[in-house]
Formats: C-alpha cells, structure tokens, sequence
C-alpha cells in the first residue's frame, strides 16, 4: 500500500517545479527581442495604436507588476487569451484541442520504446558477450546518437520519397473526415468504425513514433541490459536455479522485478526528452500538437501560449514522475521509507 | 595524562537546523539584492529606468526560476539520478545534497535579485 504520506510529498514539489518553470519562461520571454504589442498592431500601425496595444495587454506596467500579475493568473489557471496563435481564443481551449495529439504520440513512442527495449535489454544480458549482445549494445548506442531533427528526415527520404509506402506529414489522409471526440485519432477513427481511416492513422503516426521509440528503446534496452546483469549475479537467482527452477522461469518470475526497479525510473525521467522530442517530431512530420503550438507562439511572440505551453509540459513531466515514484514504491516498499 | 575521550557528535536540533536554513537564505538573499542593484544601476547608464529595472527584474527571474526548478527537481529525483549513474557506472560524483545545497544558494540569490530590482523601479519612479 503507497503511504498518502508520500504521495503528498511528491505531490508539494509539484507547487515549487511549476513556479520555477513559470519564472523561468517569464524571464527569458521578457528578455527574448519581439514586442507583443507591435505583432498584433502589425508593422505599419501607428505608435498611438501600438501604446494603445501595449496598455491594453498590461505591457506597460513595470515587469514586476506584470510578474505578479502572471503569477496570480497562472495559480488560477486563467492563461488569457492567444495574442497571435489564434487571436482572441482562450489559451485553455488552445491546449485542449492540441494537447491529445501529443500525448498520442509520446505515449505511443514510450509503448515502442518498451515494446522493442524491454526484451532487448534482457536478450542481451541472458545473452552477454555473444553477437547479439554486441549488436543489441550497437543499436541502443545508435539509438541514443542520433538526433530526431536528423532521423526524421532520413525516415521520410526513405520511406516516402524513395519507396514511396508511407506519407511524409500529418496525422490521417486528406481525404478521411472523422469527428474529433477524444483527441486521440486512432481511438476517434476505431469509435467512428473506419478501418480505412485506422489504416491511414496507422500509416502517417508510423514514422513519428518510430523516431520517437527508437531514442527511447535505445535508453530502456541499455538500462535493462545493466539492471538484468546485476540480478541475474544476485543469490536468491542462483538459489531458484539450484532447486530446479528453469532459466527462463528464473529470469521472468525473480529477475524481471526487481530489474524493473531501474527501468521504471528511466522511463520517466526520460519522459521530459520524450516531450521535448516530441517538439521536434511534430516539427519534421507537420504534426500539430503543442509542440508546433508552441514552436509557432515563440515565433509570433504569443506570451500567453509560450507561457502555457510550457507550464502544461512541465506539468505533464513531474505528473509522469510522480506516477513512477509510486509504480516504483510497489514494485520496493522500501523506496518509501 | 591527556584524556583519549572524544567529544559525542550530538545531531542538531530541528530548530538549529531551521535558525541556520533562515541565516543562510538571508545572506544569499541580501547578496542577491546587491547583484539586482548593481545590474538595475549599471544598466541605467545604457538604457531608460524602465528598460534598465526591467531588464534587471527578467535576469533575477531567469536565476530565481532556474533555481527553484533545479531545487525541486534536485529533491524529487535527486536519490533516483544517483542511482542510476551509480548503476550506468557513471558517477561523476554529483549529489542531491551537494544539488540541492548548490540551488538553494541560487534560489535565495534570485529571490533577491527580483526584489532589489523591482525596489529599484520603484524608488525610479518607473
């Protein structure tokens, strides 16, 4: 049983991560060139518009008073409305419609990721020293190498342009039009019973989730790989082999947990350079989620949505995190003491 | 004859622990305030006392929210990233108490930092 004790621990660090993060992207975003009030006036309106602007949005109060006032919004999660993005549209709204497709993806690279890294990690541990380690353990270092902004485009030379099987961008075809009702499209076009738009889904998330998973794999494989190594040396192993239990049953039913101990962290820790990734991924695939949202509001100088944006990332990482502190307090009681 | 006995290592009390925490913040803070200052002032010679406090108040955040992300993240996964480059082998000798020791000092530095810098517009009338 997980202790509330511990869980309201984690969740009171969520306050000081959020009002961290809130203040960082509130300074770099105030010390960042662009001007909010001459985006929206446009670049031949009159200074009297532009004051007119600035006044408006509250631009012209002393950056404390705009701080202060930014902090008392964002504890009552009022983000205010798009200046640019999709002017005049409250920025909650925004995050709403974009935030399931990102999560889509993330949490279908992490499936890949696990999926692949998992039984990597532990064939390479049961199998130490032989060839498929050796090329397991080149993979997971290429994996970890390769930068999504260069693997993307490479997938998509590939595989759209040269063998021309899968598309280059977006989330479904054209020509497929399926009602939004969970955010998520391959849950929205199995609800709406299209296979052929399924397929499509299936088809265009394909590369980006590959991209995603393969950065993923390479770190679960890798740390499985060491977590196994250190278990399988462990006695109570050596005591299952010695009163006749198989090797394979060993490794499932004693290994496998506790090797999990370490793995489940990665996972979330490595969870912040899945939404980070998925920035990138969105980007190179024309996907748009919040990280197109918020590559587009940096560029218009959209301080609401950069700011909410950004709080809603931070928030999603420390939540996954929390999510593992007690997935990882089940799995050893002794993590909470 | 010299006496062998050493003296018993009494651990502190919650309220030392506390009175020494309070001491310490205050000193990175007024440090901090010294830094605000300084930065609203020197900039003051370049830019308006608007954009000088301004900018002074934006690097102060900048610090303040650097450390307290790093504060909280130091004390929520701290242990967890130890162990891992514990179990990756490779430990590079990083701590959270030496993370969190380091971003506390930042923290208060920045709290400072804003203070000072927003005292500054004031006191300029921006």
């Amino acid at each position: 049983m997980i202790s509330k004790r511990f869980v309201a621990k984690r969740l009171l660090l969520l306050g000081p991560v959020l009002f961290g993060v809130a203040t960082v992207v509130f300074g770099i975003l105030h010390l960042s060139p662009g001007d909010p009030a001459i985006a929206i006036a446009g670049d031949r309106a009159s200074q009297e518009f532009i004051d007119q602007v600035r006044r408006d949005l509250g631009l012209d109060d002393p950056l404390w008073q705009q701080y202060l006032r930014f902090l008392r919004d964002t504890a009552t999660l009022e983000f205010g409305q798009s200046y640019q993005v999709r002017r005049g549209t409250d920025v909650s709204a925004i995050l709403a419609d974009r935030l399931p497709i990102t999560i889509e993806l993330a949490i279908l690279g992490q499936i890949a990721g696990l999926l692949f890294g998992l039984p990597l990690g532990i064939l390479s541990a049961v199998k130490k020293d032989t060839l498929t380690d050796h090329f397991s353990r080149i993979g997971a270092l290429t994996g970890i190498s390769i930068p999504i902004y260069w693997s993307g485009p490479l997938l998509i030379l590939l595989f759209a342009q040269i063998l021309g099987v899968l598309p280059t961008s977006g989330r479904i075809g054209s020509s497929h039009f399926i009602d939004s009702r969970t955010g998520f499209i391959l849950v929205d076009t199995l609800l709406a019973g299209d296979m052929a738009a399924f397929q499509s889904a299936v088809r265009h998330l394909f590369m980006p989730v590959v991209v995603l998973g393969v950065y993923s794999m390479a770190f679960i494989s890798r740390m499985m790989r060491s977590s196994m190594l250190e278990v399988v040396r462990q006695d109570y192993m050596r005591t299952a082999r010695a009163k006749g239990q198989g090797a394979k049953t060993t490794i499932m039913k004693h290994g496998l947990r506790n090797a999990f101990i370490p793995v489940i962290t990665i996972i979330g820790i490595q969870f912040g350079s899945m939404l980070g990734g998925t920035v990138l991924t969105e980007t190179v695939f024309e996907i748009n989620g919040i990280g197109t949202l918020l590559v587009s509001a940096i560029n218009q100088s959209d301080y609401p949505v950069v700011q909410a944006t950004v709080l809603v990332f931070a928030f999603m990482y420390t939540l996954v995190n929390l999510f593992v502190d007690i997935t990882y307090s089940i799995l050893d009681p002794r993590i909470e003491q | 004859m010299p006496s062998t006995d050493r003296p018993v290592a009494v651990s502190k009390t919650r309220l030392e622990r506390t009175q020494r925490l309070v001491a310490a913040a205050a000193r990175w803070a007024a440090v901090g305030a010294v830094l605000g200052t300084a930065v609203s002032l020197g900039l003051l010679t370049v830019w308006s006392a608007r954009g000088a406090t301004d900018t002074a108040f934006a690097l102060g955040a900048l610090v303040l929210g650097f450390g307290v992300t790093a504060w909280s993240t130091a004390v929520g996964l701290g242990r967890t990233i130890e162990g891992m480059q514990d179990r990756l082998d490779v430990s590079s000798g990083w701590t959270e108490a030496s993370a969190r020791e380091a971003f506390f000092v930042i923290s208060w530095t920045g709290a400072g930092w804003v203070v000072a810098a927003a005292a500054c517009s004031i006191l300029l009338g921006v």
